[in-house]
């Protein structure tokens, strides 16, 4: 009876979940579905607190996703990106960072927009490998500015199941950003600012906290053009 | 009981009108018929070679002491057999001196050839070249498509004149439609166009006919006849009201647009800094903020560059474009409508009736 099983079934439905949304949504407009393939450079800072200070390690990573629109309310992303993050000060391990992520956006107006995110994320050093699996739900707001070309993003949501190998879950899991999104067609791009924070339960090892920072600036072409 | 006692006397008096009213009537109906009568013996004497007994009867209806009624016709058909009576009598002068009198009153009298002997018809033409006059005929209504149609103007000259016949509007602007020579009655068409080469507008008009004598130019003389005339055609449309503002989309940002687009900006760059201050652990170091401050940098540049944009690109470039549209949509409306009544211009009709009075 291992613990993990019932979260490893949590996945496997919210797989299911956004596959289904993602078919549902398409069906009936077909002709509008509008396809984002984007590259991007992400300067990220990882930082953890295990009761000894701030063990923090930092540097760019590497991506690309693709936007799926199959109408105009509804939007989902696969994402990937990976690089190694260097400490920044002390005897800390270089590790590298790799990141996988799905997720499925519904508008309810045109400016706000409700999220369902799954993510695997990894860290990987000489000695380990630590596994990250968690579900994010959210919303964000898109205001446009300079007559649509742009729209101001702030994004803020929690992150209800977080399963992290070899550690127990949190006790709070929050996600937030702000940012731009540009759209000259048939370019797209974004500059924009997020933020994790992680709060563990304490344990015979003491407290451990851990945030992730990150600037994200992307381009992308969007098909049709 | 008491309702026949109340009915009774009403009954009296009715009855008592109605006797009156038969008896007034048959006399007045009577004096006319008088008249008709005398005339019809006279003519029948007449007819019959009975000229002095013809006179007689003939005098007795234009006699100022005649008891009955004498219409104008009438009178001028007396004045017309005393004239002729007196052509068979050889009486020459007074045959012409009657003839003329019936012209005078009626230049348009004549003498029917099958009726009147060549020496009366002499005599009456003798009286026609003494007796100057114009005249036009009193008209009938008629309904003319000007497209096609005209209505007629009969006028006449008792002999030889230069004949003008002009038609004034109730402004006094006068349109010629006949001026020549003419000797005795004359049909003059007229289309509902005046002078300017519109079509007359409703309203009042008056024909004015002038005649110089050709024999003597001393002598003139005119006529007038009045009528209307009224437009018959289909009801036109309205055009529709140029759009109101009301009726359009705004085509421009209000001013407080750019200080939404820097509000906007300034929202990011704001978010950007406080969510490591608020959401993130206060034991970490800064250096999350100095990436969140790289994007709060960046949100006040473009909130900045969004709000002088804006003040320099105020139009709504889709608003005007959609307003365009639906100006164009409503010119095109209206042209619609000026084609189709220009249509039912076209198709009017004239209808042009006599009118009383003294002129236009």
């Amino acid at each position: 009876m291992s613990p993990r099983r019932p979260t490893v079934g949590r996945w496997s439905a919210l797989g299911a979940a956004i596959a289904a949304a993602v078919a549902l949504s398409a069906t009936p407009a077909r002709a509008q579905i509008t396809v984002t393939p984007a590259v991007f450079v992400a300067y990220v800072n990882h930082q953890v607190d295990i009761g000894f200070g701030d063990e923090r390690t930092s540097g760019p990573v590497l991506g690309a996703d693709i936007r799926v629109a199959p109408t105009s309310w509804t939007e989902v992303t696969i994402t990937g990106y990976a690089g190694t993050l260097t400490p920044d000060s002390g005897d800390f391990d270089t590790r590298r960072m790799s990141d996988i992520e799905l997720s499925g956006s519904v508008f309810a107006t045109p400016w706000l927009a409700f999220q369902l995110e799954a993510r695997a994320r990894s860290y990987t050093t000489a000695l380990a490998r630590q596994r990250w699996l968690s579900l994010t739900v959210g919303g964000e707001l898109r205001e446009p500015m300079f007559d649509g070309a742009v729209q101001a993003v702030l994004r803020v949501g929690l992150l209800p199941a977080v399963d992290v190998s070899g550690l127990p879950s949190p006790n709070f899991a929050g996600t937030a950003g702000a940012g731009f999104q540009f759209l000259r067609a048939p370019l797209t791009g974004s500059v924009i600012f997020s933020f994790e924070r992680y709060d563990f339960p304490t344990t015979s090892n003491g407290p451990r906290s851990e945030q992730v920072a990150m600037v994200t600036a992307q381009l992308g072409v969007r098909f049709p053009r | 009981m008491s309702r026949h006692l109340t009915w009774a006397p009403r009954l009296s008096l009715a009855a008592v009108l109605v006797v009156i009213a038969l008896w007034l009537v048959p006399r007045a109906v009577s004096a006319q018929a008088t008249t008709d009568e005398t005339l019809q013996r006279a003519i029948h004497l007449y007819e019959n070679l009975e000229v002095e007994r013809a006179l007689t009867l003939l005098r007795q209806v234009i006699s100022p002491s005649t008891p009955f009624v004498v219409s104008p016709a009438q009178r001028v058909t007396a004045y017309k057999y005393l004239g002729a009576a007196h052509a068979i009598l050889g009486q020459k002068d007074s045959a012409t001196v009657y003839f003329r009198a019936a012209l005078e009153r009626d230049p348009f009298v004549d003498l029917d050839a099958e009726e009147f002997t060549a020496q009366e018809r002499s005599l009456f033409e003798l009286a026609k070249q003494q007796t100057f006059a114009v005249a036009v005929r009193p008209m009938v209504r008629v309904r003319i498509d000007p497209r096609t149609e005209h209505m007629t103007f009969v006028l006449l000259s008792t002999h030889g004149a230069l004949l003008t016949a002009e038609i004034r509007d109730a402004s006094g602007i006068g349109s010629l439609i006949f001026e020549a020579e003419n000797d005795g009655v004359r049909e003059v068409p007229w289309n509902g166009i005046l002078a300017s080469g519109r079509l007359a507008p409703p309203g009042r008009y008056e024909l004015v006919v002038r005649g110089v004598s050709r024999l003597d130019s001393t002598r003139v003389d005119s006529a007038r006849l009045y009528f209307t005339v009224e437009h018959d055609r289909p009801n036109l449309e309205d055009t529709l009201p140029p759009l109101l503002a009301s009726d359009l989309l705004p085509e421009h940002y209000p001013a407080s647009a750019a200080a939404k687009e820097l509000a906007k900006g300034v929202a990011v760059g704001v978010a950007a800094i406080i969510i490591p201050e608020v959401f993130g652990k206060r034991e970490f170091s800064a250096s999350s903020r100095g990436l969140g401050a790289t994007v709060a940098a960046g949100g006040l540049a473009v909130g900045v560059f969004g709000y002088r944009w804006r003040h320099e690109h105020s139009a709504i470039a889709p608003n005007i474009a959609l307003n365009a549209r639906r100006r164009a949509e409503r010119a095109a409306t209206n042209d619609e409508i000026v084609r189709r009544n220009e249509g039912r211009i076209e198709e009017t009709a004239l209808v042009i009736s006599p009118a009383a009075g003294v002129g236009p």
